[in-house]
């Protein structure tokens, strides 16, 4: 069944799939109690902040060009957008896009609002926004309060249709309604697709066949055959425009036309989202819930297949599309001669990261796809952390096992309590992190390196050259890392960091 | 009174109030809210402002029940009540707060019943409400001092000369590390004992001594009144409000006098500080004169959009000073009504008699709009705000200092506008921002 069709609110992922946030062990156990749809009873006795959907829906729908938000909640929430502005400008500016301020807005309930309802105040504002900014959308992103309170933002939504100019697109993202802030691709996919249209207007975008042309039929079949030569690659925040742009190229050089969804694309644009003959994740954790709708709804098939990230991972997710366009002879010679190129460009740092003990943390899939490009360097992967597990995720985790048996996998929402005693344990040379973490890596005084940056490449080949780049840079002076970690206060008691990391997960239910 | 609907707030909500509890070591907030809430503040009152995390409790590390779904129908005190005991037993903490957010709030958790729980525990474990419906992080900021301070026991007498600084907010004032850093150094020069809790060289010890001061200081217009006022009613400690933190050579030499006054410094003492530091600013200014003059068109009039603390701050400067003119000063801070009338005086005792006007707003983008319709020929103005506000000046090239949170892409450090020296640096970023905006000729 399609949600987006069917249901005002989108499911949230504790339920649509099999999740997880806790565990501590091999990447093998982790599988089975996964399998076992065991994971989610493996809560913490203790944690600490993680994140909460609200923040990484903002991120996604800001990015749209002539859209204004509006978070409907307490002022808090959305708070965190001052730290989007720069990102997001700089990602519009890389995609050729332009846009201006972000301009967003809070309902700002208060003590009388939380008792009485928010409805009426966020009227006001979608009101407000549409006479004073005029934009082409207004997002509604509600927060927590609302949510608990019983707002309905569609009702307040579909009432002021015929009175506004924008399209209103209620984003339903209450953090507190989901343990996996991936939940929000969801959230957004919701949104987008039950208010934007996704097909070609007939008369404004195309000339429909009126029968007065030479050949109707060699028309369709010439409409059909471009169509199957387009793809859409599906994108998104943590990937920047250096590796669109990688992989726009790649397919380009079997022969493909490529489009870029869903960020960054102007509303109308949507329209010509499914004039394509396959759509292409980026990212296995992403895209399972529009691409399934846009299967069902408008027939274009889909690829999701982990990440193109290292050489092994990057010639499957090639090889995996040429073979459903029928360009598998150009694509592998595409991949022979880029690989043979690649190697002569690694080998000059290759023996400066060769046997590097690596630890990594961050999303599900990248963790894990970078592990495996790590060690084709020959680096040695000591631990992954993602931030949260699912079954969409097994393939590459299966991978995972056979390339690193008995790998240990910390399924953890940030919980640095338990990534600082990893680090104290197994003392890995260098850190790959998202967001924060690398504060404790540094710390600890280990070398950290970004796991992933909208500004620089990770993916395909140019990725892994500068990923070899980066760890080759990153350990030739480590100055810093270690005069801070000789300075460094931690906050722990010593006990804590003699203790099992995995001492607050509840782990014995994961097999029951 | 709140705004109804704000565009690009520039305060936090009230859960933003741990980083006060942060900012004095020892101290660690437990909090019972969502799971994004901590980020949200973060980003506002750290991260985009000033280049700041908390230390070493970072923001990664704050206990959180994230709490969820299953909260909302059972409640989550116990899960709160866990947390609180693997604090106690993992973490260098002196002092657990135990901190309600919104969510908690809505389904009527109560962390007070928990934190009774752990009364006569080796670790004092307190009770907060810092809801962000109920106002922003300077609500929850005071909800956090007062929780601290009623919990401290008088000690008996008054130590001769301590004086317990307050009016700066952590982390929301950009620069309240290197300014409490400095006014520290100012006190113990004026004969006096200073006592900061927060900061590097601040603490429960620091806490716990409030009640043996002489007197307290109040530096700012609003902020922290309600707390000396607390104060003064649970120890009978007086203080001393100046309404401003002194920038500039006007100012610091005034609220030296009036302190002296108050806490009978010797006369000469005060003199002799107050011409030195002249006598050092002027230096500079001097040696710098010919550059400024070189300035194309002196910009003379300005916009402030920040708190009223460093509004206020800036504002005196300016005009006493710096010999500008205000056109128009935005706090969108959401001032309590009940302090309005109070802080409108404070800008106005200034001296130069022009007419301007104090906006009290929880808006944000009300300066932009104004200054964007202002038909002012734009390199006649400078500009002072936050991240926000830097559009405008770049758009339309008007000189513009970030003064205010968030801050964004500034390395707050040890900075300070404070006293005669942060006066200096303040000037400097000043004429800096009218060059580099191409107003001045080589
Ligand atoms: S209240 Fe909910 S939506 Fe808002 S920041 Fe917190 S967890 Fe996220
Ligand atoms: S306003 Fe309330 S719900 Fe939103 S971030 Fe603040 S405490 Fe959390």
């Amino acid at each position: 069944m399609s949600y987006i069709s069917d249901s005002k609110t989108p499911p949230v992922r504790d339920s649509r799939l099999k999740i997880g946030i806790g565990f501590g062990g091999s990447v093998g156990d982790l599988l089975r109690a996964s399998g076992k749809g065991r994971l989610l009873a493996c809560d913490r006795s203790f944690c600490q902040v993680s994140a909460c959907q609200l923040h990484l829906t903002l991120q996604m729908v800001m990015t749209m060009p002539d859209s204004v938000t509006i978070v409907h909640g307490a002022s808090g929430c959305g708070a965190q957008i001052h730290t989007q502005d720069f990102p997001i400008r700089s990602g519009s500016a890389a995609r050729g896009v332009k846009r201006g301020e972000l301009i967003w807005m809070s309902t700002n309930l208060g003590e009388r609002d939380v008792i009485s309802g928010g409805e009426g105040k966020l009227r006001e504002a979608i009101l407000l926004v549409d006479r004073e900014y005029r934009p082409r959308v207004i997002f509604v992103a509600s927060s927590c309060a609302p949510n608990i309170i019983g707002d309905d933002i569609d009702e307040v939504a579909d009432t002021l249709r015929g009175e506004v100019a924008a399209d209103i697109i209620p984003l339903h993202c209450p953090g507190f309604k989901t343990r996996v802030v991936a939940t929000a691709y969801d959230a957004v996919y919701h949104g987008l697709a039950r208010n934007l249209e996704l097909a070609p207007r007939p008369h404004e975008d195309f000339a429909p066949p009126n029968g007065l042309s030479r050949d109707i039929d060699e028309d369709k079949r010439e409409y059909a055959r471009r169509k199957a030569r387009t793809v859409n690659l599906i994108n998104a925040s943590s990937i920047g425009a250096p590796d669109e742009r990688e992989l726009t190229e790649l397919l380009r050089a079997i022969g493909l036309n490529v489009r870029v969804y869903t960020e960054y694309v102007a509303a109308d644009d949507f329209r010509f989202l499914t004039e394509a003959g396959l759509n292409v994740s980026m990212c296995a954790v992403h895209d399972d819930y529009l691409l399934e709708h846009i299967k069902e709804k408008h027939g274009t098939p889909y690829i999701i297949s982990s990440m193109p990230l290292g050489i092994a991972e990057t010639r499957e997710w090639l090889l995996n599309i040429a073979a459903r366009t029928g360009d598998m002879e150009r694509a592998e010679a595409v991949a022979d001669a880029r690989e043979a190129e690649l190697r002569r460009g690694l080998a000059p740092f290759l023996p400066q990261i060769k046997g590097l003990r690596v630890l990594l943390s961050g999303g599900v899939i990248r963790v894990a796809a970078a592990a495996l490009a790590l060690k084709e360097l020959g680096c040695q992967v000591v631990a992954v952390r993602p931030y949260h597990y699912d079954d969409l995720s097994d393939p590459i985790y299966e991978r995972l096992e056979r390339e690193c048996p008995g790998l240990s996998v910390n399924v953890a929402p940030n919980q640095a309590f338990e990534l600082v005693n990893i680090i104290k344990r197994e003392k890995p040379d260098v850190v790959l992190s998202h967001g924060g973490s690398g504060v404790w890596a540094t710390k600890a005084g280990a070398v950290s390196v970004p796991l992933m940056s909208p500004n620089q490449n990770y993916f395909a080949y140019t990725g892994m050259y500068e990923l070899a780049r980066r760890l080759a840079r990153a350990t030739q002076n480590d100055a810093l890392q270690r005069r801070v970690g000789e300075n460094a206060r931690l906050p722990f008691k010593t006990g804590w960091y003699g203790r099992d990391p995995y001492s607050y997960i509840e782990q014995d239910r994961a097999f029951e | 009174m709140k705004s109804c609907i704000v565009e690009q707030p520039r305060t936090a909500c009230a859960i933003g109030g741990f980083y006060t509890a942060l900012a004095i070591p020892g101290i660690v907030p437990v909090l019972h809210c969502g799971p994004g809430c901590v980020s949200q503040s973060a980003a506002l009152l750290a991260s985009a402002n000033g280049a700041q995390n908390a230390h070493p409790f970072n923001e990664h590390i704050i206990p959180c029940t994230d709490f969820g779904e299953a909260d909302v129908v059972f409640g989550g005190g116990e899960r709160l009540r866990k947390n609180i005991e693997n604090v106690a037993r993992s973490y260098k903490a002196d002092m657990i707060l135990a901190i309600n957010g919104c969510s908690a709030e809505i389904v009527g958790d109560d962390n007070e019943e928990v934190a009774r729980g752990f009364s006569g525990g080796d670790i004092p474990v307190l009770a907060v409400e810092a809801a962000g419906f109920r106002g922003n992080n300077l609500y929850g900021h005071s909800q956090v001092l007062k929780a601290i301070l009623n919990h401290v026991e008088p000690t008996g007498k008054a130590v001769g000369g301590q004086v317990n600084v307050w009016g700066v907010a952590p982390f929301y004032d950009t620069f309240w590390a290197g300014t409490l850093e400095k006014i520290g150094e100012a006190l113990t020069e004026a004969g006096l004992a200073p006592n900061i809790i927060y900061g590097r060289n601040g603490g429960l010890d620091k806490v716990k001594a409030v009640p043996s001061a002489e007197f307290n200081l109040l530096l700012g217009p609003w902020v922290d009144l309600d707390i000396v006022r607390l104060l003064k009613e649970r120890f009978g400690t007086p203080y001393f409000h100046y309404p401003a933190i002194p920038v500039g050579p006007t100012e610091t030499a005034r609220f030296l006098r009036e302190l002296g006054e108050f806490a009978g410094l010797d006369r000469n003492r005060v003199e002799t500080r107050a011409k030195e530091g002249e006598e050092r600013y002027y230096h500079y200014i001097r040696r710098s004169l010919l550059w400024v003059y070189r300035c194309r068109a002196l910009p003379k009039r300005y916009y402030i959009n920040s708190g009223a603390s460093t509004a206020l701050s800036l504002h005196r400067y300016l005009v006493n000073d710096m010999g500008l003119i205000p056109c128009k000063i935005f706090l969108p801070e959401d001032v309590p009504e009940e302090h309005q009338e109070r802080v409108e005086g404070y800008f106005r005792d200034v001296e130069l008699d022009s007419p301007y006007d104090v906006v009290f707003t929880g808006d944000g983008g009300l300066a932009a709009q104004e200054i964007a319709a202002s038909g002012r020929p734009k390199w006649s103005l400078f500009y002072f705000g936050s991240v926000w506000d830097e559009p405008l000046s770049n758009n339309e090239r008007i000189p513009f200092l970030s003064v205010s949170a968030p801050q964004g892409n500034v390395m707050a450090m040890d900075k300070t506008y404070f006293g005669y020296d942060g006066a200096l640096r303040l000037y400097s970023d000043y004429y800096e921002q009218v060059a580099s905006k191409g107003l001045r000729t080589s």
